[in-house]
């Protein structure tokens, strides 16, 4: 009996060593931490997104730790990379973290707006409760490096799924979108079905937006904007053209100011309850999963991407944490990010609202229990792989990419409001990128 | 001569910056040594049709500036005329007039984007009560007209208060020798009023075209140029080449020195009309 006490105590004392060892070393760094930047204030440059909100929730206590005092800097995507570059151009040291959307950065690698971070990540500065092999390797190589080196580290990965209202479609015998064709039929089946109720929403406002959503379905139709082998411009692709028309067709079915839609109006437009169906990003799923903002939390449902004529694809992108390369507390930048982004804390950010990019956390019970999207996203992932293994890459690494998909975008929405047809809009657009890629 | 270094410093240097910068292939984000001159292939990209918006922003920018102007004076006039009596609560119609012009026009754009709302929008909201209809205010058919809306509801006071400042300052003499001549009301107006008003009136209209030709926060707040380019008036065009998502910073500057040139040109032809009517008098 004695001896299975003393196991007993044994046992917890071990088990509580571990966890005192554990803490200790966040403490241990922090200390480290505070004894060298106390006092040091930096500016994080972040776009208004639900990891956004996670981050800032972290933030006193990342401030107590080590000293370092956090002014964030939030504004909506497409003035974030302007001020970011603006930033940069004018040499200002204004910024020391940058949130950098996955497809900026094969135009801020070259550039040289944001530091290679491969001296940070196996530097003495990084613990080893940080793990950076944790991240789910798509997101390392798909959205935070380029050319192979690590410029960002992935906070909010993303790839998209279809979300649709489970009342509606028990209501009227249907079951959710498995292929394209499906969910057109699905979409123009809802539209106008009850009053002030859509087909779907997603995003078309022109320029990057619309490209983005437009891509949304284009690699299922086997289209692509530029051939990733040679870098010859593909819009007139029978294939790409059929996705535009696709993509127009379909938000035919959606609120009829589509085509000012961002992602934000899009998933406002579904958390609403004015469209049945809606095809984003699965980094929003918190904000339709919540009370205060959605209308719709219990009578939600999501499903994969649905096939098209080319198969799976999937939409592989998302954000980084980058350190600004003309930053003056680069050291300090890299300390914020360690303490964000690392294993230890990948948790609490996920249940203050933040977008998994780490394994443990999409296997973690307790969080799969609180959001039974994970195995769905999982899935979603899988079509984001079957792209992956085609060889394509959905955001093509282009320094030109920016202005590739304003073009693009910009045709596309033309064809949405009908000021163009789909044909004229891809060959208008073919003309224009081609020379946007002759550049240099 | 301070004046002379004030004005270099904070006109003619940029001013011949953004000169220079229109003939190079200058980008957002490019060190600065990397890049070189290309000659006028910014502007033959601009007049040989390859930028296929800038036209399309030259135009809209124009109607624009001829309707916005056009509806300011008018609904001025009207308002002026209105206030030149007396009623009561005059000085509280005042400020009421004063309130759009003193709002700042990005904020200006955010209301109206409320209002305008096709959804959940409060216009909508009462044109579905009064006549059960639903206006997509910032849809393609109707964000021109929408955006124009704004600026004339803007403006209109402005054009108002300076009319009226006009009318009241009129000696009464000229209309009592027309009235014992015979004259009725619109003859008075038509020879007395407007003659008397027209230098006034030429400057307020000048200020008017000038200013709805730069127009650039109300658009960008509303809709962001679009949908499709129904807005984008030369002001955001440049905007979107150089700082949006395209970093065309030369290009943008081509188009800025097209939209300098278009002012000046404009505005010369104005104060020349301006001369011409008060020069006589002076």
């Amino acid at each position: 009996m004695k001896k299975i006490l003393m196991l007993l105590l044994v046992g917890v004392l071990i088990f509580s060593c571990s966890a005192f060892a554990q803490t200790q070393s966040v403490d241990q760094w922090a200390a480290a931490m505070k004894a060298k930047y106390n006092g040091t204030s930096i500016t994080v440059a972040f776009a208004s997104h639900p990891s956004t909100e996670a981050f800032q929730k972290m933030t006193p206590e990342f401030e107590k730790l080590t000293g370092i005092k956090v002014n964030w800097d939030v504004m909506e995507e497409t003035y974030l990379k302007n001020k970011q570059l603006m930033d940069f151009t004018g040499n200002s040291h204004l910024y020391d973290v940058l949130m950098v959307d996955g497809f900026w950065m094969s135009e801020y690698a070259p550039k040289k707006v944001v530091a290679p971070l491969q001296p940070f990540i196996g530097g003495k500065a990084t613990p080893s409760w940080y793990d950076y092999n944790d991240i789910v390797p798509a997101y390392r190589n798909g959205i935070g490096a380029y050319k192979g080196v690590a410029y960002g580290i992935p906070t909010a990965g993303e790839t998209r799924f279809v979300g649709y209202r489970k009342d509606l479609f028990a209501k009227y015998g249907k079951t959710p979108p498995k292929t394209m064709d499906e969910m057109l039929q699905l979409a123009k089946f809802f539209n106008g079905k009850e009053p002030g109720l859509y087909g779907i929403a997603m995003r078309a406002q022109r320029g990057i937006h619309f490209a983005s959503g437009w891509m949304t379905v284009m690699y299922n139709f086997g289209g692509g904007f530029l051939n990733q082998k040679n870098w010859k411009v593909t819009m007139t692709d029978p294939k790409t053209v059929q996705s535009l028309k696709y993509y127009v067709e379909l938000l035919k079915n959606a609120p009829p100011d589509v085509s000012t839609y961002t992602h934000e109006e899009a998933v406002s437009a579904f958390t609403s309850g004015k469209t049945a169906m809606w095809f984003d990003a699965t980094a929003l799923v918190p904000w339709i999963t919540d009370p205060k903002k959605s209308s719709i939390v219990d009578k939600v449902g999501f499903v994969a991407p649905p096939k098209g004529p080319a198969g799976d694809a999937g939409v592989l992108a998302g954000w980084n944490m980058a350190i600004a390369a003309n930053s003056r507390n680069k050291d300090a930048a890299w300390a914020f990010i360690t303490f964000m982004t690392s294993k230890q804390k990948a948790k609490e950010y996920v249940l203050n609202g933040g977008v998994p990019t780490r394994t443990s956390v999409y296997q973690e019970p307790e969080l799969v229990a609180k959001n039974p999207s994970y195995p769905v996203q999982l899935k979603a992932m899988d079509a984001a792989n079957a792209l992956v293994k085609k060889g394509i890459a959905w955001i093509p690494p282009t320094p030109q990419l920016g202005k590739v998909l304003d073009r693009a975008g910009y045709y596309g929405n033309l064809a949405l409001t009908g000021e163009l047809t789909p044909e004229q809009a891809c060959k208008k657009a073919q003309t224009e990128l081609e020379d946007i890629m002759s550049e240099k | 001569m301070p004046s002379v270094i004030i004005l270099a410093l904070l006109t003619i240097v940029p001013t011949i910056f953004l000169y220079f910068v229109s003939f190079t292939n200058y980008e957002l984000g490019q060190m600065w040594n990397e890049q070189h001159l290309i000659g006028f292939q910014n502007f033959i990209r601009l007049f040989s049709g390859q930028d296929t918006e800038f036209w399309l922003s030259v135009g809209i920018s124009l109607l624009f500036m001829v309707l916005a102007t056009f509806f300011e004076t008018f609904c001025g006039f009207v308002v002026a005329l209105l206030l030149n009596r007396e009623f009561k609560l005059k000085s509280l119609v005042f400020a009421c007039l004063l309130v759009p012009i003193t709002i700042t026009p990005s904020i200006v754009g955010q209301m109206w984007k409320l209002m305008y709302n096709a959804e959940y929008g409060v216009i909508n909201y009462i044109m579905g009560l009064l006549f059960h209809t639903k206006i997509i205010w910032l849809g393609p058919a109707m964000a021109y007209t929408s955006t124009l809306l704004v600026d004339i509801w803007q403006w209109t006071p402005f054009m108002a208060l300076i009319i009226y400042a006009g009318i009241s300052s009129v000696p009464a003499e000229p209309y009592e020798a027309a009235l014992v001549d015979g004259a009725n009301a619109v003859q008075s107006f038509r020879y007395i009023t407007l003659p008397l008003l027209k230098p006034l009136l030429s400057l307020a209209i000048l200020f008017r075209s000038m200013d709805s030709l730069k127009l650039f926060d109300v658009p960008f707040v509303l809709t962001q140029g679009g949908p499709g380019s129904a807005t984008e008036l030369l002001s955001l065009h440049v905007y979107r080449l150089g700082f949006a998502q395209t970093g065309w910073v030369a290009r943008a500057s081509a188009t800025g020195v097209i939209l300098l040139i278009i002012i000046s040109i404009l505005s010369q032809f104005l104060i020349r009309q301006l001369h011409k009517e008060s020069g006589p008098k002076i």
